[in-house]
């Protein structure tokens, strides 16, 4: 792997099994976001590199923190790219009568099913977890608008994700039309 | 994968762990315990992926978005009606965010007022207004319009609630602008357009520069340079125009070529100081042809008086149209 004799002048610590894993992770990140498994391998090994290269002159804590941050910008990034030009060639026959792309309709079945878990949250739990993802305020701030304390306000954000992950395993394995992506899905192969 | 609930000790330490990484700041010794958890088992990378992009996905980011709307309370027989469809969502987001003006908004701590931005604005008949935004965008609202518009972090969004607006939006490609209108809901991919929004929540779309898409009735439609979608009561059209100006309605001008009489009124009447209307349904559906100076109603009823036999009576409050 190409990555790993670059390695020459990393610091001997971290061992090219290391980032084998943080590639794993990373991949593992970007195929649930982008659910293209090439484009997955592709920003894992782009964001892999990068941050080998950016360890080499900075001091970095949590590779792994660092290689997901970079796969976040390289997806924003592949999409903004994409976004103009991906239907080009539709534009001539825009008949008016293409049906969504299939991802599009994925996408709103899974929001229907995060929407769900919701609506369904303690609506403490829920007004902590909004103000934080949607409204980006912070934790503290948070704690200060609805008098609790910082760490209350992570237990609710905590509590909040966990349930929106059980939505959306139960929405996956019920999506009777797709299993055949779900179980193929080569990130839910890494754990084993 | 298997339909075995994942809510194994793990999940809650991947979801505090990613509570706690998405923090602005991270003390280092929080971060060095992060790192050794993370590479301590693979299956706590793997559901800190999960998590991660769970948090970090567009579908979570839209659910948020629509919970937050279903929460203000004259839109929440909308969302019961049902969520699903294309057009049930845009409904929602359109009566939501009309109803969140300025004063609504959450207090929001340490973020720059740009970041987040919202108004309420409309003009009366005969009037424009140049509305310059905070991102360098530009809006011009023709007579009777109204729309607000509310930044966040993640998107912009103008909801047009009537009237007639030209955009230039400054392209922020990790903000994307959208156009809520009743049934349809515009993303811009680009930069100008002009958007008329006809009675009976039908739309005209035309793109002057770049492109935009349109989602209408569950459909997306991509228009590039010098196409006009039309969306009616359920038809949609695509037509292509002359995009090297500007939209007549800029100049005052109207270009009507075999549209019916009380689409032109409507044009009309977001100059009229006194609104025109037609008294007669027949009289209403009737094509008229011609370029009109819709900024001057009086040469432009006069007109219609000469060309298409058409009664004028003025009144005070109201002109009234009738077949003569």
């Amino acid at each position: 792997m190409s990555i790993c004799r670059r390695q020459g002048r990393v610091e001997p610590g971290r061992q090219n099994e290391q980032w084998a894993d943080i590639q794993a992770a990373t991949r593992r990140y970007a195929l649930n976001r982008t659910r293209q498994p090439d484009l997955a391998d592709d920003i894992a090994q782009q964001a892999v590199l990068n941050a080998i290269e950016y360890q080499q002159t900075h001091i970095v804590i949590s590779l792994h923190a660092l290689a997901f941050r970079i796969a976040d910008n390289l997806i924003k990034g592949h999409f903004r790219r994409l976004k103009p030009s991906d239907n080009i060639e539709l534009i001539s026959e825009l008949a008016c009568s293409q049906p969504l792309p299939d991802r599009i309709t994925e996408d709103r079945a899974e929001t229907r099913a995060m929407l769900k878990a919701l609506s369904q949250m303690p609506p403490l739990r829920r007004d902590v977890f909004l103000r934080r993802r949607l409204e980006g305020q912070s934790c503290e701030d948070i704690g200060r608008a609805l008098k609790l304390n910082t760490k209350a306000v992570e237990k609710h954000i905590t509590r909040a994700l966990v349930d929106l992950h059980a939505a959306r395993r139960r929405w996956r394995t019920s999506d009777s039309l797709r299993p055949i992506k779900a179980d193929k899905n080569p990130a839910e192969e890494m754990t084993g | 994968m298997t339909g075995k609930p994942a809510l194994t000790p793990s999940a809650e330490q991947a979801a505090e762990w990613v509570a706690i990484m998405r923090a602005p700041t991270i003390e280092p010794h929080i971060e060095r315990r992060f790192e050794m958890w993370i590479s301590a088992d693979p299956d706590h990378a793997a559901l800190y992926a999960d998590m991660c992009a769970l948090y970090d996905g567009e579908t979570l980011a839209e659910a948020a978005r629509l919970q937050r709307v279903s929460e203000r309370r004259w839109v929440n027989w909308r969302v019961a009606a049902g969520i699903g469809g294309a057009i049930a969502a845009s409904w929602v987001a359109v009566w939501s965010l009309t109803g969140m003006g300025a004063d609504q908004r959450s207090p929001v701590g340490n973020t720059s007022p740009e970041t987040y931005y919202s108004a309420s604005l409309d003009t009366g008949a005969g009037e424009t207004l140049e509305v310059p935004l905070p991102d360098g965008s530009l809006m011009i609202l023709s007579g009777q319009s109204a729309v607000s518009i509310t930044y966040a972090p993640d998107r912009r969004d103008v909801v047009l609630a009537h009237g007639e607006v030209w955009f230039e939006v400054a392209s922020e490609p990790d903000r994307p602008f959208y156009v809520t209108l009743p049934e349809t809901e515009v993303r811009v991919l680009g930069t100008a357009f002009n958007i008329d929004l006809l009675p009976d929540h039908g739309t005209e779309v035309s793109v002057y520069r770049g492109q935009v898409q349109v989602d209408s009735g569950g459909r997306s439609h991509r228009l590039g340079v010098g196409e006009q979608l039309t969306t009616t009561a359920g038809s949609i059209y695509l037509t292509r125009f002359d995009a090297s100006g500007q939209p007549d309605w800029r100049g005052g001008w109207y270009e009507a070529e075999d549209v019916p009489l009380e689409r032109l009124i409507t044009e009309v009447n977001r100059f009229s100081a006194i609104p025109v209307q037609i008294d007669d349904a027949a009289l209403a559906a009737k094509t008229v042809s011609g370029r009109f100076k819709v900024s001057d109603p009086d040469s432009v009823l006069s007109g219609i008086e000469a060309l298409y036999g058409v009664k004028v009576k003025r009144g005070k409050t109201v002109i009234a149209l009738t077949n003569s």
